[in-house]
């Protein structure tokens, strides 16, 4: 499947998630949004809010975040956080 | 010659060492492998974080001197975040750190502050008069935000003029039988121009790329500071476990040969009683 996203979720106690996704969609700092494949190199802070991985296999993820920082280029997606909510 | 009573009370006393610095050496071999593991995830964090940072400041020029942790100024004052172990037993480590932090610290013409983490730098430091702000102790297995009052402390008083540049000594990691103490400035954070990053140009910046770097600056200080106490754990965990290992192989070592004095000992007692009982058959006999 080319048209993926290759997701890569990290904090300072290893990666949280890491595989394909379809979409992924996270509370930017200008509003939520939604990534899909093929998106425009971005580079974006991320505020409180939900992050929401809908996986290759149909199946979908959530992380409740604070803060953090999101990276998309050439259909690589990486977000940082330093942690999860509580 | 010890008699074989003296000798088997010493061969007693070193085997209970050896089997004290046994287990010593099993503790630390565990807890090496749990803090070796956690240098490993940390560093994908520090990375991408560093890869972050670098985009970004390839893309801030004008403003960057408006981003407070970047700001390079005359250096009137440091501050050394100095990060060694809660304990000894760890052969040269705790030595090597405290040797080079002094090193540090008489090569420097401006005038050093320390935070300590870990009470055997404190220790050293304080009774040689130095000017030691703050003293921490960081948990076994440290998370993020145990680590967050270091940063916190150095970054204040970054801001309000207190120091305008900040060191962190701490025993870099290598490998089980490698540590070297390691000085890095991380306040101002130094931004090497980045020629490699061709095409970061084309980057979308939400909300613009002056404030994410703004965001980002302290988040990286912080992972830096993580990172470097992260590697002092698996540093300090494995100078121990080999020292035990040295401390452990060396007393069995001892025991081998007290073993041996033992038999000999022991074989001369009844070599000097078989003479006697020989020579007093042959006593009789003769008569």
């Amino acid at each position: 499947m080319p048209n993926n996203l290759n997701v890569n979720i990290v904090s300072p106690s290893g990666e949280i998630l890491s595989g394909e996704a379809k979409s992924v969609i996270a509370p930017g700092s200008l509003g939520q949004m939604t990534i899909l494949p093929k998106h425009a190199s971005l580079l974006s802070s991320l505020s409180k809010g939900k992050i929401i991985v809908n996986l290759e296999n149909g199946e979908g993820s959530e992380f409740e975040i604070d803060a953090g920082f999101l990276e998309v280029s050439n259909d690589k997606l990486t977000i940082i956080i330093e942690k999860l909510s509580q | 010659m010890p008699s074989t009573k003296e000798l088997r009370a010493r061969i007693r006393s070193v085997s209970n060492t050896s089997k004290v610095t046994g287990a010593m050496q099993l503790i630390a071999a565990s807890k090496m492998r749990r803090a070796q593991d956690q240098v490993m995830q940390g560093k994908k964090y520090s990375e991408t974080l560093y890869k972050l940072l670098m985009n970004l400041s390839s893309s801030v020029d004008e403003e960057k001197e408006n981003i407070p942790l970047l700001e390079n100024r005359v250096i009137k004052n440091k501050l050394m975040i100095l990060i060694t172990p809660e304990r000894g037993l760890a052969g040269a480590l705790v030595g090597n750190i405290n040797k080079k932090a002094l090193e540090v610290i008489s090569s420097s013409e401006e005038n050093y502050t320390i935070l300590s983490v870990g009470k055997k730098g404190f220790r050293f430091l304080n009774s040689r008069g130095h000017d030691i702000v703050e003293q921490l102790i960081i948990p076994d297995r440290p998370e993020l935000s145990d680590t967050i009052k270091i940063s916190e402390i150095a970054i204040k008083g970054f801001l309000e003029k207190k120091w305008d540049q900040v060191d962190l000594l701490y025993s870099e990691f290598f490998n089980t039988t490698s540590q070297v103490p390691k000085s890095q400035v991380i306040l101002p954070i130094s931004n090497p121009e980045s020629t490699n990053l061709i095409g970061s140009k084309d980057y979308i910046y939400e909300p613009s790329a002056y404030d994410v770097l703004k965001d980002i600056t302290p988040k990286y200080v912080r992972s830096q500071i993580y990172q470097s106490i992260l590697e002092s754990f698996a540093s300090e965990h494995s100078a121990r476990m080999v020292a035990m290992q040295n401390a452990t192989d060396n007393a069995n070592e001892l025991i081998g040969e007290l073993t041996l004095d033992l038999n000999k000992a022991r074989q001369e007692t009844i070599t000097a009683e078989l003479l006697d009982l020989i020579g007093g058959i042959s006593a009789l006999e003769g008569k």
